[in-house]
């Protein structure tokens, strides 16, 4: 409903809007601005297409409006293309005609004359001035020109002298040709000696990782060496505590010893005593058992 | 009858307009003002746009043609309109 509404309004606005044109190209044309336009009989056409629009809004009430205003159409896109075509046609041979004219030297051309004022006269004046300098540049150049001839002859003075030089160069080029080769012996050499001392490198390299490696052991061994080296300090003194209180012992065990010895002597001379009290005892009991066996014999008698 | 002769009115319409089209394209070399006959040419574009979809009411229809018909009347003829309006200020300036 509203879209409907909308699509009426808009026949209005667009029918007003080509009628603003339209009003405004053709007051335009009254007023002779566009002239300049080729194509302003095929606009004067292309504008009132517009017409089209305008008319649409009566078309509601015939439909005799719709097919007039189809047929106007028709008839305002046959102007406009006869019109374009002949437009067209029309400047194009204009154009080839004055190409033709410009381009033949013996034609007299009101163009040709503008083309000179326009174009050529100023780029002659520019050659003039081009010229001008050319002439300032090549008095320069004259003058270089000596310069320099004075100057190819020192060149050729240092030229012979150069060739002289280049003789002796290839004297020398020979000696420094063989001193190359020894270079190149020489930078042989020196590379493999390089390569050697790479290799030596590497390995030293290698050793010293290795040197490392037991150095840390070592390192650790020390570490563990000084530990029981203060271990054995330790039981040293303790031993030394020890053998003090031995020797302390063993003099004590002396002392007693010697006590000891001497009561063995007393005990040895208390025993050679009782031995000799025993054989005294032995001697005194064999008397008594002779005393005893003559008692009984005499007993028995 | 009158149907047929509308169907070939409205092909021929829209076959001029082109071929107009391009001929105005071609003169535009001879031109001097030259961005004032673009504008022109797509006022030209956008009328040949609505053209095209009034000729297509021959081959769709319904919601189709309902569609392309509001898309036209509210798009490409504004746009039509407002390209002259603007040639002319511009011609006028």
């Amino acid at each position: 409903m509203v879209l409907d509404i909308l699509l009426v309004i808009q026949k209005y606005v667009t029918a007003l809007l080509f009628l603003i044109a339209i009003v405004l190209w053709f007051a335009l044309r009254v007023k002779k601005v566009g002239r300049e336009f080729n194509l302003r009989y095929a606009l004067d056409f292309v504008f009132l297409i517009g017409l089209i629009f305008i008319i649409d809004l009566f078309s509601s009430y015939s439909i005799y409006v719709g097919i007039a205003n189809k047929f106007l159409l028709l008839f305002i896109t046959i102007v406009l293309f006869l019109l374009t075509l002949i437009n067209f046609r029309r400047r194009k041979i204009i154009r080839e005609r004055t190409l033709r004219d410009v381009a033949d030297h013996e034609m007299e051309n009101p163009l040709k004359k503008e083309i000179d004022r326009a174009v050529f006269t100023p780029k002659f004046r520019e050659l003039d001035k081009i010229k001008g300098e050319l002439k300032k540049e090549q008095s320069k150049l004259d003058r270089r020109e000596d310069k320099i001839k004075f100057k190819e002859k020192e060149i050729e003075k240092e030229l012979r002298e150069l060739e002289s030089r280049e003789k002796e160069f290839e004297n020398s080029r020979d000696d420094f040709v063989n001193k190359e080769k020894d270079l190149k012996k020489f930078e042989k050499d020196l590379m493999q000696m390089k390569d050697d001392l790479e290799r030596r490198g590497h390995d030293l390299e290698y050793l010293r990782k290795s040197l490392e490696k037991e150095n840390e052991g070592i390192k650790k061994r020390k570490e563990k060496y000084k530990d029981r080296e203060e271990n054995l300090l330790k039981e040293y003194d303790k031993l030394d505590n020890e053998r003090d209180e031995v020797l302390t012992e063993r003099g004590r065990l002396k002392k007693e010893l010697n006590k000891i010895e001497k009561d063995r002597i007393k005990l040895e001379q208390l025993k050679n005593e009782v031995v000799e009290k025993k054989k005294d005892l032995d001697l005194q009991k064999n008397r008594l058992n002779k005393y005893e066996k003559e008692l009984e014999t005499k007993l028995e008698k | 009858m009158i149907d047929e002769i509308l169907f070939y009115a409205d092909i021929a319409i829209v076959v001029l307009l082109v071929v107009s089209f391009i001929f105005i394209v071609l003169s535009k070399k001879y031109e001097e003002k030259k961005e004032s006959i673009s504008i022109v040419l797509a006022g030209l574009i956008f009328l040949l746009i609505v053209l095209l979809i009034n000729f297509s009411g021959y081959f769709f229809s319904g919601i189709v043609l309902s569609y392309l018909d509001i898309t036209s009347r509210l798009v490409f003829v504004p746009l039509m309109g407002i390209c002259f309006i603007s040639f002319l200020i511009l011609l006028r300036d």
